[in-house]
């Protein structure tokens, strides 16, 4: 389970409790979507990054 | 009145540019005190330009389709000697020393900038309701939200203060502004506008696009912004964009989602859907359904992204806590969590769901969808009953919209009808990359057919 407490002292994040407690879940929903949609990634070179936008639509 | 029919009054000498703008800026002093559209207002520099572009059109100079058009932008375009606030407390006296790169198109257009638009801070959010600026009030409802985050964009344009303002989109917030408002709204292809000059928000997911009156007036604003910048790496070279749109869609092959789009709306909003694609079908298009490949997914991903892209992006001035409004600092403080490998992840998921989109749309040209499930919010509404399902207001009024960011490709929404107390509906139209063209001809089909 996420727990940004810990992550934020383990960090010397300065963000109030309440404020990690109010984001807590929504970033622990997304965590547990992204392993979901991990199932979209083929192995291999297929899978490499492209950060040009441009680039991926001219393909 | 729109672009074309004010032109046509200018080029007969039946009006003046100064007359034109006069009356918009009378518009927007009886009404942005209600409205709250604009941070600020240019008149002493929009007179100077409107006679000087009055003088050039008795000389026989004519600027094209904007010559002496008014218009005013986000404030997040850099403007010359103007200050740029981003709508945000931490730029209120930021004044930068040249333009953005669409501020300059447009001026060399011929178009008469009246002002700088109010926008939700940051560009982060999509209410509008500006903690530094003041609330930016919905025209068809003042009691409700015009959307975002380039609300000031869609009021100014649903208003008729000005024919044209641009927006900016990062997850939906040139769309679901005129959704809500009841105007059209462009997001183009990534890399076909410049975004050199505005404040970034997304770096991979930032678009720059217009909201007008009419499908034709985007059409005609698109024409004057769009094509490569040397500024702007991003741009695609030879991505110029000409021509007003055809009237002819026969044989076009409009998508309409089997999954995830119509399902959990407002009942009117998917009434109303159903008659575009109706429309769609008389006027000569071929309808299939289709599913869309993880829009949840999609959207996911489009979130990861941007709370990291954000954060980056606001590093530097994350330590001045108190000069932030509650969800906008909410926002940053959850991108200081994305890891390093989400965001690689997100990325390469990326990539991936583009392809899974580029196969679809292999069986279709356009996919039609709702721009927002729903119609315009109460102000301070923070979650919404949609179709019996409670919901965050933020997230229902982006789930349709946001995926097609990280994916880059063009959408258009257009008003379509109104719900049962009024309030305007917008249809969403998603084309194939580099073809604005294509979603441009079918959403001017279907205005005229509305007409």
């Amino acid at each position: 389970m996420l727990d940004l407490k810990v992550i934020a002292a383990g960090r010397g994040l300065d963000i109030p409790s309440e404020q990690l407690e109010r984001i807590n879940p929504v970033m622990q929903k997304l965590q547990d979507e992204l392993q979901r949609v991990l199932h979209h990634l083929p192995e291999g070179p297929a899978s490499a990054i492209a950060f040009q936008a441009r680039e991926e639509n001219e393909a | 009145m729109t672009i074309r029919d004010a032109g046509r009054l200018l080029r007969e000498r039946k009006i003046s540019c100064t007359e034109l703008l006069d009356e918009s800026l009378r518009s927007i002093e009886t009404q942005n005190s209600n409205l709250n559209a604009f941070i600020t207002i240019t008149a002493y520099e929009a007179r100077l330009q409107a006679k000087l572009l009055d003088q050039e059109l008795a000389e026989g100079k004519d600027r094209g389709p904007l010559h002496g058009i008014p218009i005013a932008v986000k404030d997040l375009f850099y403007t010359a000697g103007i200050r740029t606030t981003n709508g945000s407390a931490l730029f209120r006296d930021f004044v930068p020393d040249y333009d953005a790169t669409v501020v300059r198109k447009l001026d060399y257009a011929g178009a008469v900038c009246v002002g700088k638009l109010n926008q939700h801070e940051l560009a982060y959010g999509i209410t509008s309701n500006n903690p530094h600026f003041g609330t930016v009030r919905n025209p068809r409802d003042t009691a409700r939200i015009p959307g975002g985050s380039s609300g000031g964009s869609g009021v100014a344009v649903a208003a008729e203060m000005v024919f044209m303002a641009m927006g900016s989109d990062t997850g939906g917030s040139i769309r679901i502004p005129a959704s809500f408002c009841g105007t059209v709204g462009l997001k183009p292809t990534f890399g076909r506008v410049s975004r050199h000059g505005c404040f970034p928000l997304g770096l991979t997911l930032d678009h720059m696009g217009p909201l007008t009156r009419t499908v034709e007036d985007a059409a005609i604003t698109l024409e004057a912004i769009a094509g490569h910048d040397p500024k702007d790496e991003t741009t695609a070279s030879d991505r110029t964009f000409q021509g007003q749109p055809q009237r002819d869609i026969t044989g076009l092959r409009v998508g309409v989602p089997a999954n995830y789009y119509l399902s959990n709306a407002d009942p009117a909003v998917r009434r109303s859907i159903e008659t575009a694609i109706e429309s769609a079908r008389r006027a000569g298009a071929a309808i299939l359904d289709v599913h869309v490949p993880d829009p949840t997914g999609l959207n996911t991903i489009a979130r990861l992204l941007l709370l990291a892209e954000a954060t980056a992006v606001m590093e530097p001035h994350l330590g001045r806590r108190s000069e932030y409004g509650q969800d906008v600092l909410a926002l940053l403080d959850s991108g200081r969590f994305v890891t390093a490998s989400d965001y690689i992840n997100a990325q390469r998921v990326r990539r991936r769901m583009q392809t899974e989109w580029n196969e679809m749309f292999r069986k279709i040209d356009v996919l039609f969808t709702p721009t927002t499930p729903i119609t315009a919010p109460k102000i301070g509404e923070a979650t919404i009953n949609v179709d019996g399902v409670e919901e965050d207001t933020r997230l229902a009024s982006t789930r349709l919209v946001r995926g097609i960011n990280p994916l880059g490709l063009p959408a258009i929404s257009i008003p379509w009808g109104t719900d049962q107390i009024g309030l305007p509906i917008g249809l969403q139209i998603i084309g194939r990359a580099w073809e604005e063209r294509t979603i441009i001809n079918i959403a001017a089909v279907l205005e005229a057919a509305r007409i």
